[in-house]
């Protein structure tokens, strides 16, 4: 937007160097703003902020929420950019679409909103821990994204979380998003155990001594890079399902 | 005539200029969409990841739970 209108104010300026112009004109055009350094350092292995703004029943959050337990979910989404591709998915299912863009010569920018209706698939999406991934992705290299955790039957122990600073209550199911490596913070009333994590996992999604005095109450730990589930268990055999977003770097968008 | 010429030169100028904007952004788009299929290969399995480390560790954590118990019975 910026190049149009230096080029727009340089052309109107300057209408008898017409030629010069002419003569820069490509030089101007090839200084065109991309976001290729995203992509590389994504493909790198970067994890970037999840930063879509995206409403469960009229609930929303950015980045990450947690949906309490129903039959089929409204989702609205709001993207950080325009929705040339859009890609839902679940442990069980992956829907894309490259239809909800909108772009046309009065609106360049595109559409960024979309709304959608989710049914979990029963004994398959309903079950366990199968997180909701959105991502939105537009021409230009740009992407937004956001997980959605759905609470299931097993998870019933309660807890009382500092994420990214900002304190939280959840029922069975928590979730945080903050940048790797900065301290978060879970209480429980009842002493819990940690779950043993697959030994593919063990190295990078590891909180296993951030048992705080060993009573099995407080939970400090540095957010692990990436995504990862962890399972707290009570005496009784109740679960508690955290799910963490550890990330790297985040996006600037342009206005 | 050539003062009409003089006075659209900027307009036809800028229509050229966005002509060349779309053109070279177009370019840059499809490289960047084809670049993505790794991407989105590799964020295809994230849910079912986390799906699998979760059974995982209710599954360590039942067996854990019954081993006291046969020790028991035996």
């Amino acid at each position: 937007m910026n190049r149009l209108l230096f080029r727009t104010i340089i052309l109107f300026l300057m209408p008898y160097k017409a030629a010069i112009i002419l003569l820069l004109m490509p030089f101007i055009a090839s200084c065109s703003h991309t976001r290729l350094d995203v992509l590389q350092a994504e493909r790198s292995g970067k994890f970037f902020k999840k930063d879509m703004v995206v409403c469960v029943d009229e609930v929303c959050d950015e980045g990450m929420i947690v949906a309490p337990r129903r039959k089929g979910y409204d989702i609205n989404i709001e993207a950080k950019n325009a929705l040339d591709l859009f890609v839902f998915t679940t442990c069980a299912r992956e829907e894309t679409s490259q239809k909800h863009s909108g772009r046309s010569f009065f609106r360049p920018d595109g559409n960024s909103r979309f709304k959608t209706y989710f049914k979990p698939a029963g004994g398959v999406e309903d079950v366990f821990s199968c997180p909701a991934h959105i991502e939105a992705r537009s021409k230009k290299g740009t992407h937004s994204a956001a997980l959605i955790a759905f609470e299931t039957p097993e998870t019933n122990v309660p807890v009382k979380f500092i994420c990214n600073g900002k304190r939280d209550y959840f029922n069975g199911v928590s979730a945080c998003q903050s940048r790797a490596g900065l301290t978060q913070l879970v209480s429980f009333k009842r002493p819990v155990t940690i779950g043993m994590q697959p030994p593919h996992l063990k190295s990078r999604c590891d909180v296993n001594d951030s048992n705080d005095g060993g009573d099995g109450l407080r939970w400090e730990f540095k957010m692990p890079r990436g995504e990862c589930v962890f399972a707290f268990f009570d005496a009784d055999g109740n679960v508690h399902r955290m799910v963490t977003y550890g990330y790297d770097s985040i996006i600037i968008r342009e206005d | 005539m050539g003062s009409l010429f003089n006075l659209l030169l900027p307009v036809i100028l800028k229509f050229l200029g966005i002509g060349i904007d779309k053109y070279v952004d177009n370019e840059e788009a499809e490289k960047q969409f084809l670049g993505l299929v790794d991407i989105l290969e590799k964020n295809g399995l994230r849910s079912v990841n986390l799906s699998d480390s979760y059974r995982y560790q209710l599954e360590q954590h039942r067996k854990k739970k019954s081993a006291p118990t046969t020790k028991e019975s035996q």
